[in-house]
């Protein structure tokens, strides 16, 4: 039973930090495309 | 008359041996043999499948009987005046002490390579280093939350195995490399028994790679066995996705490579080598990206494939543990593919 919650918890902890990851790669797009988007505009 | 057997020593060796052994080295000759033809019809990955097939015939029908020194080496023992010790000249996985491996390596010609190269997982990142270079990064900048729902589904088979496994009796870290078959990621399966169960790394990895090729035959009958034809006939359409520059896959693949190491110290390496192969392809270095992407993932994928037969000898696979393995490594993918 224990390793049965252990698989479960490693799961959940793994989907909480896929998820976090893929809301840091949104972010991380984000700032680039602005980014590329001001230096288009000054240029 | 000299004995025909002292002669063809590899034939005497067979002969000598106990009929557990004999039966396990005919049948992984006559399983390399196959490996070799499956791989050259297509129906097994060609890359692996033949210098695998290969290498796991010739080690189990090139078995000699070992001198005195080389025998107390590979048993790292004191070996008994007369006794007939037998072993193959490619190389001894199982060996521990320096002096012995020092030895060893100046007997048998593939233990520099598996010592230097596959016991540290350096061939590993060698094969991601050429992923590296192949993987362009835009779906998952464009898509994080999808691409992330498809990367856990394919590890559900791994979390459904890990009890799995402890309940067959092995340990929570044996448990959690076997495990990770389900990941369908060679070498990520050669880092995690690596660095969790050095133990059983060797029959872990073998019986990974072997699954592993055979699943890439093999899954298009388990997707049309699961899937009915009238899902599979539906024309999937791919939502436009906006293009993503170079520049910001490469800072993508930075910062990515920084984070990651930071939260994971422990896939430092793996994280590095792929990341490393994403910049050199993004940066546009078309000298480093055609090294990385032809010398560096082929030839590490050939030696790979040539130790993984090598490590398929008699003496390594009849561990009872093995066909344990061998049941969770395949519930692992099988759990994995239908998920996905």
């Amino acid at each position: 039973m224990n390793t049965v919650k252990t698989a479960l918890l490693v799961f959940s902890l793994g989907t909480a930090i896929s998820f976090a990851v893929a809301g840091l790669i949104m972010v991380i797009g984000r700032v680039i495309r602005f980014a590329e988007q001001r230096t288009g505009d000054k240029s | 008359m000299p004995n025909l057997l002292d002669l063809f020593q590899g034939v005497g060796s067979l002969v000598d041996s106990d009929p557990k052994i004999l039966c396990a080295r005919l049948g992984l000759i006559a399983l390399g043999v196959m490996l070799v033809f499956l791989g050259k019809k297509g129906v097994l990955e060609p890359l692996l499948m033949i210098p695998m097939g290969l290498g796991m015939a010739a080690v189990n029908a090139g078995v000699l009987f070992l001198d005195p020194q080389t025998a107390a080496a590979v048993s790292e023992q004191a070996v008994a005046k007369g006794a007939q010790v037998p072993g193959t000249l490619f190389m001894a996985p199982l060996v521990q002490q320096t002096d012995n491996l020092m030895y060893l390596m100046q007997v048998d010609f593939l233990q520099p390579i598996y010592t230097f190269a596959f016991s540290n997982g350096l061939i590993a990142c060698f094969v991601f280093m050429g992923i590296g270079v192949l993987l362009d990064v835009g779906y998952v900048m464009a898509r994080p939350f999808e691409s992330m729902f498809l990367a856990l589904a394919a590890e559900l088979g791994t979390i459904a195995t890990f009890p799995i496994a402890v309940w067959f009796g092995l340990t929570t870290n044996q448990a959690a490399s076997i495990a990770m078959v389900g990941s369908a990621d060679g070498p990520m399966v050669l880092f995690t028994s690596l660095t969790l169960a050095r133990e059983y790394f060797v029959p872990i990895t073998v019986v990974a790679y072997l699954y592993l090729g055979l699943t890439y035959g093999g899954y298009p009958y388990l997707i049309r066995a699961l899937v009915p034809k009238k899902l599979r006939m539906i024309r999937m359409k791919s939502a436009p996705t906006a293009p993503i520059s170079s520049n910001a896959k490469l800072i993508f693949a930075v910062v990515a490579c920084t984070v990651l190491c930071l939260l994971f110290p422990v896939a430092a390496p793996l994280f590095l080598s792929l990341f490393v192969g994403v910049a050199v392809r993004e940066a546009g270095l078309k000298e480093f990206e055609n090294l990385l992407s032809g010398p560096v993932l082929y030839g590490a994928t050939f030696l790979l494939g040539l130790l993984l037969g090598v490590l398929c000898e008699a003496n390594t696979i009849l561990d009872p543990v093995v066909l344990k393995l061998l049941v969770l490594g395949i519930l692992a993918l099988l759990l994995s593919g239908p998920a996905v």
